[in-house]
């Protein structure tokens, strides 16, 4: 199923919709589109989210923005469900309330999840489809 | 669902509390709720920073045994190990419950850092 590309920002950007559990658990009722973003090392989750699925901590690590100095943050472990299957045992960052209070609503999907896709990208129609298998040609 | 009544014994807090609600458009209680399970996921996440910290602590040779496999650390030591993750997740979740216990691959000889291009993360 193709997801239109979201027109909150501009240009326009691909997302795709996808669930959280625990690892193990069945998927959390609540659908997040997350925005896909190949220049981040890593998947980003808003804290409060895992917390609503009791995610596990599995360690921490330091992540440093393009604009922004290094910070200590703590990494989950997840399944995350989407509309082809469940990719299992994922280790996502945990991002909580920055300095001046704010906390984004995004997940930012990273490339430890994207390089395990297959992901095709219509930019002329705007809009991302998962992929089960590898396209014989295009 | 086990469920306890914990009073709040500062008037003050109570006063800024209701304030917020009202705010908000939220009720007391789903403030505190949200507060409290802030609160416990920051210790938890000190405890897992903790236990990582031990792990970069451990001789090389000690943490080089585990190379190619992952880790569970807790107290301190390394308590199970594993070729595949979640296989070792699963045996430390029947073990600890909720337990925060550091997980992780056993090659990691520094901390690693990441790096988010997108300008407004982190």
């Amino acid at each position: 199923m193709a997801t239109p590309f979201t027109t909150h920002k501009f240009p326009p950007a691909p997302i795709l919709p996808l669930r959280l559990s625990s690892p193990g658990e069945p998927a959390s009722s609540s659908e997040y589109q997350d925005l896909i973003d190949t220049g981040s090392d890593f998947t980003l989750v808003p804290l409060r989210y895992l917390l609503a699925i009791n995610a596990p901590e599995t360690r921490s690590a330091f992540v440093r923005g393009l604009f922004s100095q290094q910070q200590l943050v703590t990494l989950y472990l997840v399944d995350i469900h989407t509309d082809i299957g469940v990719f299992m045992g994922y280790e996502v960052i945990g991002i909580g309330q920055t300095d001046d209070g704010f906390e984004d609503e995004e997940i930012i999907l990273g490339r430890n999840v994207l390089n395990r896709l297959y992901l095709f990208l219509n930019g002329p129609d705007s809009e991302t489809q998962l992929l089960e298998r590898r396209p014989r040609r295009f | 669902m086990f469920m306890m009544t914990i009073a709040l014994q500062e008037p003050q807090l109570v006063a800024e509390i209701m304030d917020i609600a009202e705010q908000e458009g939220q009720s007391a209680t789903d403030i505190v709720n949200e507060a409290v399970q802030r609160y416990v996921a920051l210790h938890r996440q000190k405890r897992i920073q903790a236990e990582t910290e031990a792990w970069y602590r451990l001789p090389v040779a000690e943490r080089q045994r585990y190379a190619g496999q992952y880790v569970a650390v807790t107290g301190g030591e390394v308590v199970d190990s594993d070729p595949k993750r979640l296989a070792l997740y699963y045996r430390i979740k029947e073990r600890y419950g909720r337990e925060p216990v550091l997980i992780m691959a056993g090659d990691e000889q520094t901390m690693p850092v990441y790096h988010i291009t997108s300008a407004r993360h982190p």
